[in-house]
């Protein structure tokens, strides 16, 4: 055996992981006396590690990269707190934020609320460590560890910093977790449920109570759950087998609404510091009691001040809004969603979930747009109609980058001739019923450089009277940042080569195809045909859909279609 | 709908903004842009026993924790590169300090000769990538099966033996053989795809 032929069995010995200690000595000494042994060994092992990313190369994996790497940005809002607090301590504000106004306007209120809590906290923290409260529980610790707490539903919810922890996820004790807009609801091991609305800021302060440093929280705790606590920077709320709300503002003051049964407020904090009369505002040594009805403002004003408010139900929520909870659908080649197999949406506060077969149809009557686009997307190939691309339960194929106008339609949409209206009409295939919340399923594609609250449309009437209005849509119930949205398979778009007035030259332009490369996916929004002044029970045969112009970015419609009546 | 396949500076450079602005999940567009290029470049580079995945998402966290650093406009591609060259460093700094790192892991010259060369172009590194996936359709089918079984589905030397009828010996010496061709049709492409560029 020649060296050559040595090297070559050390060397494959040695990336296979089967090089002994002498292997890798001979190795050392082959490598050592000469040195095109050296290159050559390190060309094979470079190609040895790209066939290895090769062979992992794919979009589900890359994606799981992404996701994984994002979830490590900035590691917690603990970190970020505590980032704060050294920004207090040190009163030096970090260049990120010193220079630049407008990141300020932007995260302002809560960057703000955040370095209020900061500093209220810095400013107890020696009373927070030995609390004199009447209810003396101990503080949490600091460890950081799961709990029994579970996500069960989210609405719009954004976290700053960081994705939405996935629905039914576990959250972690004593964590900071900052929700800067939308709604969360959680579930407490003994049957207590709280749904946040942001901002806000709060900890799952242990198995049976939740810390609210900033923000509103209606809180349920049916039989069993009694005893539940929600702790805010200056009282204690306990439970007493109740419904009842607490917001939390900026400076900590404290409002509690008791909408059924009763409450307990206890002050927590500097119990000790407390003066006489404070305590008797409380109504007695330790607690005020609140019962059905009633509500208080808890300031702390350097003594804890208590006033009376007005009582407001309103300001409890039973549930969170009716939306499009979530959706399932089958898998591409790569991993992708494509076919949708079923949508699950919460009208009138109930959860229904709508296999596709039982959806309505929406098929497109009417297509007009100005200039030449990428107006299609779907297979490599397109089916004769043209149109039928937003029809089909393909999540990927539809009619993308309709023409619109910056204001909605006041009235009839025209659907004819050459001035036509810009934009796009579809017809369901049996009227749509208007019932309890979303009526209408709306889905587009969307990728990661466009908004991710998805792109703004404009949805009217086919038929104006005068109580229907046009509605613009702006949110979409499953957003690029919500964890129930999935990334779809791969597509084409395919560019129509000059402008369309009907769906017939639709069928004729000629075109050219483009295969993305860019993972795009799948949000959805459910739209509710009473916003457009539709009486409940109203059936309606169609819609008209443009798209909002607010931005660069046109809606890409590729599913539409009525959800069947509640019975 | 944005028709750009591709994510081009003025759409990095928006991102990087709205990054610095607070809006963390912009960074997702970093991220795309970058994770490609940058796991290629690493996974040349990462001594064995290193998790080249490991080492890109520190690479990019770094970034992101310093992004008040890097001057917006500029060359965000060399600036996280150079991140990633010291995470590099660092790991392999690391690693030279464990004490039988080199016994377990091999010969402390093929160690250093990737070092000198983390200072090549990283751009390169994805054309590369690319040369040798169009390298590997070259491949018969026959060949072909001995790199899936490798590197996609990760069987033992003994299976891939037992599937193909052949000895373990025979088995590597073909693994060899097939590194070799493919690092072979990888060079005489890159020269040609330089020559084209003169």
């Amino acid at each position: 055996m020649n060296s050559q032929d040595r090297f070559g069995e050390l060397w494959t010995d040695y990336v296979e992981g089967e090089l002994d200690e002498t292997g890798v000595e001979i190795l050392r000494e082959l490598l050592a006396a000469d040195s095109s042994l050296v290159k050559q060994a390190v060309d094979l092992l470079q190609t040895h590690r790209l066939l290895g990313l090769i062979a992992v190369e794919e979009p589900a994996r890359q994606d799981q990269f992404v996701r994984e790497t994002l979830a490590q940005l900035p590691d917690s809002q603990n970190e970020f707190v505590s980032r704060v607090m050294t920004t207090v301590e040190n009163a030096n504000i970090p260049p990120k934020y010193r220079n630049n106004a407008r990141a300020f306007s932007r995260w302002g209120w809560i960057t703000g609320a955040l370095l209020l809590f900061a500093v209220m906290l810095f400013a107890f923290w020696p009373s927070r460590q030995t609390p004199i409260a009447t209810d003396d529980s101990q503080p949490p610790t600091e460890v950081m560890e799961p709990s029994d707490v579970r996500l069960v539903s989210v609405a719009q919810a954004k976290f700053f910093g960081e994705l939405s922890p996935p629905v039914g996820s576990i959250l972690t004790l004593h964590r900071e977790y900052v929700l800067t807009s939308g709604l969360i609801k959680v579930t407490y091991p003994q049957g207590a449920s709280a749904i946040l609305e942001g901002p806000a800021v709060f900890r799952i302060a242990s198995n049976d109570s939740l810390a609210l440093d900033v923000g509103n929280c209606s809180v349920h705790a049916p039989a069993g759950a009694e005893g539940f606590r929600v702790e805010t920077p200056a009282t204690r709320v306990i439970d007493r087998g109740t419904r009842f709300s607490v917001s939390v503002g900026e400076t900590s003051e404290t409002e509690v609404h008791v909408i059924e049964g009763a409450a307990d407020i206890y002050e927590v904090g500097r119990g000790s510091q407390r003066s006489d009369e404070t305590q008797k505002s409380l109504g007695g040594p330790s607690y005020e009691r609140l019962t059905v009805g009633q509500a208080r403002r808890f300031v702390d004003r350097g003594t804890l001040a208590m006033d009376t408010v007005d009582f407001d139900a309103s300001v409890y929520r039973r549930e969170l809004p009716d939306r499009v909870v979530s959706y399932e659908a089958s898998k591409g080649d790569d991993g992708g969603a494509e076919f949708l197999k079923s949508v699950t949406v919460q009208r009138g506060g109930k959860v229904y979930r709508f296999p596709v077969e039982e959806l309505i149809t929406a098929r497109v009557s009417w297509f007009n747009a100005t200039e030449p686009r990428g107006f299609l997307c779907g297979n490599a190939t397109l089916p004769a109609s043209r149109a039928d691309c937003l029809s089909d339960s393909s999540l990927v194929t539809g009619l993308i980058n309709p023409d619109g106008n910056r204001h909605p339609l006041t009235t009839d949409p025209v659907m004819h001739g050459e001035n036509g209206t810009p934009g796009m009409a579809v017809r369901f295939d049996r009227p749509v019923v208007n019932g309890p919340g979303a009526d209408v399923v709306f889905f587009e594609l969307q990728t990661f450089i466009n908004p991710s609250e998805g792109d703004a449309f404009h949805v009217s009437p086919l038929v104006f009277r005068d109580e229907l209005t046009s509605q613009t849509i702006r949110n979409y119930d499953l957003t690029m940042e919500s964890t129930e949205t999935q990334d779809l398979t791969n597509f084409y778009v395919h560019f129509l080569t000059e402008p369309i007035g009907s769906l017939s030259q639709l069928d004729e332009v000629d075109y050219s195809s483009q295969k993305q490369s860019v993972r795009f996916r799948g949000l959805v929004v459910g739209i509710d045909l009473s916003d457009l002044g539709y009486r409940d029970g109203e059936t309606v045969e169609g819609l008209f859909f443009q798209d909002a112009l607010d931005d660069g970015h046109r809606v890409d419609p590729v599913f539409i279609a009525g959800l069947p009546e509640i019975k | 709908m944005t028709m750009n396949t591709a994510i081009d500076n003025s759409q990095l450079d928006d991102a990087l903004r709205r990054v610095s602005e607070g809006e963390t999940g912009a960074f997702e567009v970093v991220l795309r842009r970058f994770e490609r290029p940058l796991r290629a470049w690493l996974a040349a580079h990462v001594p064995l026993g290193v998790d080249v995945d490991e080492i890109a998402q520190r690479s990019f966290v770094v970034a992101y924790s310093r992004l008040n650093e890097y001057e917006l406009g500029t060359n965000f591609g060399a600036w996280l590169f150079t991140i990633a060259r010291y995470q590099l460093q660092t790991e392999t700094t690391r690693l030279r300090r464990i004490a039988d790192y080199h016994a377990r892991y091999g010969p402390d010259l093929l160690q250093r000769e990737l070092d000198r060369r983390s200072n090549d172009s990283p751009e390169m590194w994805t054309t590369r990538l690319e040369y040798l996936k169009s390298c590997l359709n070259t491949l018969g089918d026959d060949l072909r099966r001995y790199v899936t079984w490798r590197y996609q589905s990760e069987i033992p030397l003994e299976e891939m033996a037992m599937r193909s009828g052949r000895s373990v010996a025979a088995v590597k010496k073909q693994l060899w053989k097939i590194r070799q061709k493919l690092q072979k049709c990888v060079e005489t492409r890159m020269a040609a795809g330089e020559g084209g560029l003169t």
